[in-house]
């Protein structure tokens, strides 16, 4: 009896038409996934994992599998359809067969194809009205199903909002009914910190300060904020009476914080006390603050003790 | 995007300044820092797509060359 027709093979036969006659059976699944790689029948289980992947509309998931199937094997021969199936090529092949599994899977647009098309003519059409209400539709729909996928569609529409010069308070409006103001706050910041444009440090600075108001907080996610929130501080030019009123909650509330981040600080509010002195400005905006190299004529005098207390005394008050 | 992840950008600086960062720590770093914008829209198209019709093995079978059940398969 050869491999084909053993009784693993029959079991695998099965997991397949559950998967494709949408009856997926998760026990057939559970026996045959640990089939070992070097077995003969391994590309047929990759193959039912790759179509059950394409059902559950995972590309991700597909192209791990379909990469696994080895060239050569009975199943490679469904790799490029596959992958054209779950958008990972952009060309449909031209097998007979091909077209005939293409022609049996056509489908119609769904209502969120639709909504996306109608959003993209509103951004072309510079309806800032009309694109937000779409694409907040969209997300919200999105956003219990695919919650990942829903918030990068966020940040895409924020990118879209920004490149048109558009005020985005209805879009932020509608964010902030849909995640919660913590988040719409954070995701809005996040789309700055990734486009490196202007403004993170402030929505940063925001976002933490929700944070910080809000109980009860894990303290490894306020001390990563915290981080987040200095290292934007640093790419932008920060606003010094922002970074005081940070640091008067943070070292109330978590002051086991201080002693860790106190030397950064230090160091960030001396560069930037430099900045500011040499500029004469109310506000710390000019150039960039930090970093420069010990040896640098540019670099501050190092405060003397008395002045690094007084700074540490504004810093932390007690 | 070639560029560095925002993440490894953001864990690479408090690195170079000495900040220790803890594994928890970490993570919360990059959940927060999470996720990574679209590189294009057609990774969102292929979610907005409605569910594939069921079309049943026989097709699929007949694709890979191996007969449906019983057409030949015990």
């Amino acid at each position: 009896m050869s491999f084909l027709d053993s009784e693993q093979m029959i079991i695998i036969l099965d997991a397949l038409e559950s998967v494709t006659n949408g009856m997926e059976n998760p026990g057939l699944l559970e026996q045959i996934k640990d089939i070992p790689r070097g077995s003969k029948l391994r590309p047929y289980v990759d193959l039912v994992f790759a179509l059950q992947a394409y059902y559950g509309q995972n590309p991700t998931r597909v192209r791990a599998y379909v990469t696994s199937i080895p060239d050569g094997s009975p199943p490679a021969r469904l790799k490029p359809l596959l992958s054209f199936l779950a958008g990972l090529t952009k060309d449909a092949p031209e097998g007979m067969v091909d077209r005939e599994i293409l022609k049996a899977l056509q489908q119609r647009k769904s209502y969120l194809e639709t909504t996306l098309e109608e959003a993209e003519q509103f951004l072309a059409q510079n309806h800032e009205e009309s694109f937000s209400d779409s694409i907040a539709y969209l997300i919200r729909e999105l956003y219990g199903k695919f919650p990942e996928p829903s918030k990068q569609l966020t940040l895409w529409a924020w990118e879209k909002i920004q490149e048109k010069g558009w005020d985005g308070s209805l879009l932020d409006a509608h964010l902030k009914m849909i995640f919660g103001d913590l988040e719409a706050t954070r995701l809005k910041a996040l789309y700055l910190l990734h486009s490196g444009r202007p403004g993170a440090f402030q929505e940063w600075t925001s976002f933490l300060m929700k944070l910080l108001h809000t109980e009860p907080r894990n303290v490894k996610t306020v001390e990563a904020s915290f981080m987040i929130w200095i290292y934007a501080a640093i790419q932008e030019h920060s606003d010094s009476r922002r970074l005081q009123e940070i640091l008067e909650v943070l070292v109330r509330k978590h002051p086991q914080l201080k002693a860790k981040y106190e030397k950064v600080l230090e160091d960030l509010t001396s560069a930037e006390r430099c900045v500011f002195a040499r500029n004469g400005s109310s506000s710390l905006t000019v150039g960039r603050t930090v970093h420069l190299p010990v040896s640098s004529p540019e670099r501050c005098v190092s405060p003397s003790r008395k002045k690094r207390d007084f700074v540490q005394l504004e810093l932390f008050p007690s | 995007m070639v560029e560095q992840d925002l993440k490894d950008k953001v864990l690479s600086w408090a690195k170079q300044i000495s900040i220790p960062v803890e594994g928890e720590v970490e993570a919360q770093v990059r959940k927060l820092l999470s996720p990574h914008p679209f590189g294009s829209l057609s990774e969102l198209t292929q979610i907005l797509k409605p569910k594939p019709p069921y079309v049943g093995p026989g097709i699929w079978l007949r694709a890979i060359g191996r007969p449906p059940k019983g057409e030949g398969h015990a």
